[in-house]
């Protein structure tokens, strides 16, 4: 990024300034649940005229500085009655108490505060509302329905967004980095409900605290748990048992939530054993807790804590086959809001992320052993500073300091006699420390009612061994409201990612290896410029966003032709992956969200294109990009019936995605001069066709209930797929020699759909207490 | 009730397979395929065939080229119009031709309607300097060890040809050893391997094998005799994405990137000079 620093300063002089020559109160101070005491993250306080405004942070604090003839400040939340504080100049801390559904009041969506350009914070509520595989709620699968957002096979919990890879988004659980953010091999995301109470997706406009990635960023904040009274939840379903209980350990001081879930595939495995010697088991747990100790009102000290996992058993004859992978992650924040001004978080973050496998074949006069993973340590320390200069314009400095050691590939293969006398032994290890370096330095400045202006600067320097990466990236967001009319906003950011994931997109089996750039393999870097309008239709509580963007990648990264599985690989696996990828993405989004007292729901739109190109690749040819889905449809909705029932449905369709099929085929001999037995396809270009048109329905009615005990409990009965369409899930392409009869016909190119899911039906309940 | 359950459940689970047709952008067109090996000890030995584009099927009868032009040069002079044998797209030198180790050659391929196929064919120079091939186990089992001087050619060729105690020929399949790590393929008994693998200061295994093979009819077990190298070299000029395959679950995984030395078509045409080393057990 190239900037001229003296125009930046003299910017900065010109409009900071004023600011202190005026008269203003600062005021900061926190909006939480009355009941609860959670803090609530995203929620407007704005002065009555909506002159000023801001949203509160994942802490569910604020700062806000007006010109002292204000004297009153509003606190809003969906689902929340507002609050009106009067003691400005003293700092004000919100309690909102919950609406019922028939105090739902329409304006308490209203855009008091402009969204930023390409973020989406839908609410738990709304989250939970849909219709689900399984009757279970998904917030990965809920964000692959937004505009812009696309999912990866079906049932799969990947994001792609905007043109980007599964790898291009950075998913943050209370702020640490999320390596493996699903399980069940992707068809199930890592985070329990339950736990969270707020998500947060960035797909442009990206706030400079945040980097690493190209394509988006998914906070996910947990539940700090209840600081007045013990609560939970059970959940039981038909192969998965969840429950979370959070309450005060000191009342109003020290609270806790711990949250765990329980999935288990093996019964329905069982099911297809044929002999005694035979056994498959897949079991999932995650598990959530988090402390938080409110040190005074203006300090807090949280620790959290997550561990997923996913353990795969296959035992047959001679051969026993683990599969394990999953996260372990931790952090430590303190935060202080050190004056009305000034707000400073600190934190130190850990993830260790490990995939390993292990394979045991034990015929009758020998045993090998192959053992193979690939993991991740994580540490960062990470300091933030948010700084309120005047009413118009407020400061984000801060920075971090990260070190990861990537062991991409742990190979140890063991061969053994009868008398467990070791005949072969091979070891293939490697570790690759990385350092990285960033600071971040964000301004935000609302030089009038109508216009806001945000910009920024991120650099980074990272290091692997003699390898260096110093970059800066420059983002800029503006936005200007006409009244009446709506708000029109821009953004350009500039996005680097150091670290590379390799895998076979969908793959049936294990296959995540992350990387570091390093000479060979560069770190990517994007560049997008996005431009919207949104605006709200007053009274019918109907809002509505329309943006388009424009996407440039570099230096992407992907295997080898050929060279798709480096997983149980013990040679060196940068011969296997090759760099300096192009990546270009443009696309149109629509989204239309509604909320009234009994129907809530939204539509979304995109339509894109996203294509990818690599010297080696497609004889250098550019080609569309895996899961890039020109047409991308999905409507949802929730209709509350009566007080006790309610119904959920959810529609999508999709065109198909980007398929490398073979367009001819030939015939070799073994030998020249020799008969003509081997049929060679012939694949002239990587992705030259698309899958199948896709969609689907899911539908869902849920049963409100309170028990004996006076406990609130809901019982849902759901389907997904209702009309049971195959949809594509992969294809198969062989040569026919027979019909379907077996009867010998001339060879031709066959092509077979697999579908996996048709109707499924699911039962849910669960239990508040 | 629950088992009743679970048991839907897994039913809805396994989801369904069915055969669609293919939608491509446009119909491929049929392309020439060439196999052969050219050599000063043989001459040429060449197949000329077509691709099937995918809305087609094989048919034998339209599958070779019989009435294919194919033409060889040296120098840029015509060399040779090769000659049909029988209906099975085969072609070899008319006669009195012989192929010179060390020059260059082009085979280009026309037929009517078809876009013509090429191939520069760098006939080796007589492989004098193979230091040697020998099997490494005591019992002779073992691996196949080559040695030789040329560690600039990027790529080799080599057939590995088996001869029991019967005077029979025997396919060598490796069994082991490291041969991945020098080969970029084997088909059979025919090897491609890296040269930076290769040359006399780092005479590589490129092969273990079982020197024991079973014949099934009569059956009975020999004993490999001898182990005959052929070796040629290759330069790969010219790409493209096939896969040696007849089955692949696509959408997962991409076509390998195989090697071809037919511009304007597919296969592969070998230029050999039989430099052979045996190993006699």
């Amino acid at each position: 990024m190239q900037l001229n620093s003296f125009i930046y300063i003299l910017f900065l002089l010109l409009f900071y300034l004023p600011g202190f020559a005026q008269q203003t109160w600062t005021c900061s101070g926190q909006v939480v649940d009355a009941s609860s005491r959670e803090p609530l993250v995203g929620a407007n306080v704005y002065t009555i005229d909506f002159r000023y405004g801001t949203t509160t942070d994942e802490y569910g604090r604020y700062t806000l500085m007006v010109k002292n003839e204000y004297n009153e400040l509003i606190a809003s939340y969906i689902g929340y009655q507002s609050d009106t504080c009067r003691r400005v100049s003293q700092g004000c801390y919100f309690e909102l108490h919950t609406q019922s559904l028939r105090e739902v009041v329409v304006k308490a969506d209203k855009q008091v505060v402009q969204k930023e350009l390409g973020t989406f914070s839908p609410t738990m509520e709304q989250v939970k509302a849909l219709p689900t595989l399984l009757g279970d709620v998904d917030i990965l699968k809920a964000m692959t329905l937004l505009p812009g957002v696309s999912g990866g096979v079906e049932g799969s919990s990947g994001m792609l967004v905007r043109g980007g890879n599964l790898s291009h988004n950075l998913i943050l659980l209370d702020g640490t980095p999320v390596y493996n953010s699903s399980h069940l091999f992707g068809f199930m995301s890592s985070f329990n409900p339950d736990a969270v109470k707020h998500v947060e997706l960035y797909k442009g406009g990206f706030p400079v605290v945040y980097g690493g990635r190209l394509a988006s960023v998914l906070g996910v904040t947990m539940k700090d748990g209840n600081m007045r009274k013990w609560a939970g939840n059970l959940s039981a379903g038909l192969v998965n048992s969840s429950m979370v209980a959070e309450g005060p350990i000191w009342k109003d001081r020290v609270s806790c939530m711990v949250a765990g879930r329980l999935f288990s595939l093996s019964p329905l495995l069982g099911l297809g054993r044929k002999t005694s010697d035979e056994k498959y088991g897949y079991w999932v747990y995650d598990w959530n807790s988090k402390i938080k100790f409110k040190l005074t009102q203006n300090q807090s000290l949280y620790f959290s804590y997550f561990q997923g996992v996913d353990y795969f058993l296959s035992q047959e004859f001679n051969t026993k086959n683990q599969v394990k992978w999953g996260n372990r992650v931790a952090s430590i924040r303190y935060n202080n809001q050190l004056s009305s001004r000034l707000f400073a978080d600190f934190g130190v973050y850990y993830n260790h992320y490990r995939y390993g496998a292990n394979y045991e074949n034990t015929p009758i006069d020998e045993t090998s052993i192959l053992a193979v993973k690939s993991t991740i340590d994580d540490w960062t320390e990470k300091i933030k500073m948010r700084w309120v200069l005047s009413p118009k314009f407020r400061m984000l400095l801060g920075g971090a300091l990260s070190q990861k050691i990537f062991t991409p590939v742990d190979f140890d293969f063991s061969l053994k006699d009868a008398n467990a006398q070791v005949i072969n032994h091979q070891v293939a290890k490697e570790h690759l420390p990385t350092r990285s370096l960033v600071g971040f330095w964000g301004n935000e400045w609302t030089p009038t009612a109508h216009l806001k202006l945000k910009f920024g600067l991120r650099s980074i320097f990272y290091r692997m061994a003699s390898f260096r990466f110093d970059d800066t990236d420059f983002r800029t967001s503006a936005s200007y409201k006409l009244t009446g009319i709506g708000t029109f906003k821009l953004a350009y950011d500039e996005m680097n990612q150091p670290f590379h994931l390799l895998t076979t997109v969908g793959s049936e089996s294990p296959n995540e290896i992350w990387i570091p750039g390093f000479e060979k393999i560069q770190p990517s870097e994007a560049q997008q410029v996005s431009f919207g309008y949104s605006t709200s239709f007053s009274g019918s509580g109907t809002y509505l966003s329309v943006e388009t963007y424009l996407k440039k990648m570099k230096n992407l990264v992907r295997y080898r032709p050929g060279a798709a599985y480096l997983f149980a690989q013990k040679s060196d696996w940068r011969n296997r992956v090759i760099g300096g990828g192009e990546g270009k993405a443009y696309g149109l989004e629509f989204f239309i969200r509604h909320k009234s007292r009994r129907l809530t729901g939204w539509l979304g739109y995109t339509m894109e294109w996203s294509n990818r190109r690599y010297e080696q690749v497609n004889k250098g040819e550019w080609f569309a990009a895996n899961y890039e889905r020109r047409h991308d449809l999905e409507l949802t909705a929730s209709y509350q019936i009566s007080k006790k029932w309610s119904v959920a449905g959810l529609f999508v369709f999709q065109t198909g995605r980007p398929l490398t099929l073979p367009t001819s085929f030939y015939v070799s001999p073994t030998e020249p001069g020799g008969v003509l037995t081997r049929y060679t396809l012939v694949f002239d270009k990587i992705n030259g066709s698309r899958t199948k048109v896709y969609h689907r329905m899911d539908l869902s009615f849920t049963r409100r209930h309170r028990t004996k005990r006076d406990r609130e409990a809901a019982w849902s009965f759901g389907a997904y797929n209702v009309y049971a369409r195959n949809n594509p899930f992969s294809y198969v392409v062989s040569i026919a020699e027979t019909d379907a009869d077996h009867n010998p016909i001339r060879p031709r190119i066959a092509l077979s759909q697999k579908s996996l899911f048709n109707l499924i039906p699911s039962v849910n309940y669960r239990l508040k207490f | 009730m629950k088992n009743a359950v679970l048991f839907l459940i897994l039913l809805a689970f396994l989801g369904c397979t069915k055969e669609v047709s293919l939608q491509y952008d446009g119909h491929a067109r049929s392309k020439i395929v060439l196999h052969g090996l050219i050599s000063p000890q043989e001459g040429v030995d060449l197949t000329i065939s077509r691709t099937i584009p995918s809305q087609e099927k094989l048919d034998t009868n339209t599958l070779f080229l019989n009435d294919a032009l194919a033409i060889l040069y040296q120098d840029n002079q015509e060399f040779d119009t090769l000659v049909n044998v029988g209906d099975k797209g085969h072609f070899q030198l008319s006669q009195n031709k012989i192929i010179d180790a060390g020059k260059t050659y082009v085979l280009r391929v026309f037929v009517q309607g078809m876009e013509t196929a090429s191939v520069d064919l760098d006939i080796p120079d007589s492989i004098s300097n193979l230091t040697g091939a020998y099997a490494e186990l005591p019992n002779g089992d073992g691996s196949l060890s080559i040695g030789f001087d040329d560690p600039l050619s990027p790529v080799y060729y080599a057939e590995v040809i088996g001869y029991d105690s019967l005077g029979a020929e025997r396919q060598i399949f490796p069994t082991g050893g490291s041969d991945g790590q020098c080969i970029d393929s084997w088909i059979y008994s025919q090897y491609f391997f890296h040269a930076d693998c290769l040359g006399p200061e780092n005479p590589r295994i490129v092969g273990a094998f079982d020197r024991e093979t079973i014949i099934w009819e009569p059956r009975q077990t020999v004993l490999l005799h001898k182990i005959k190298f052929r070796l040629s070299k290759i330069e790969p000029k010219y790409e493209t994405i096939v896969i040696f395959d007849d089955q692949e679950e696509v959408g997962f995984t991409e076509p390998e990137l195989t090697q071809t030395n037919i511009k304007g078509g597919y296969g592969y045409v070998l230029p050999v000079n039989f430099a052979e080393v045996v190993v006699v057990f």
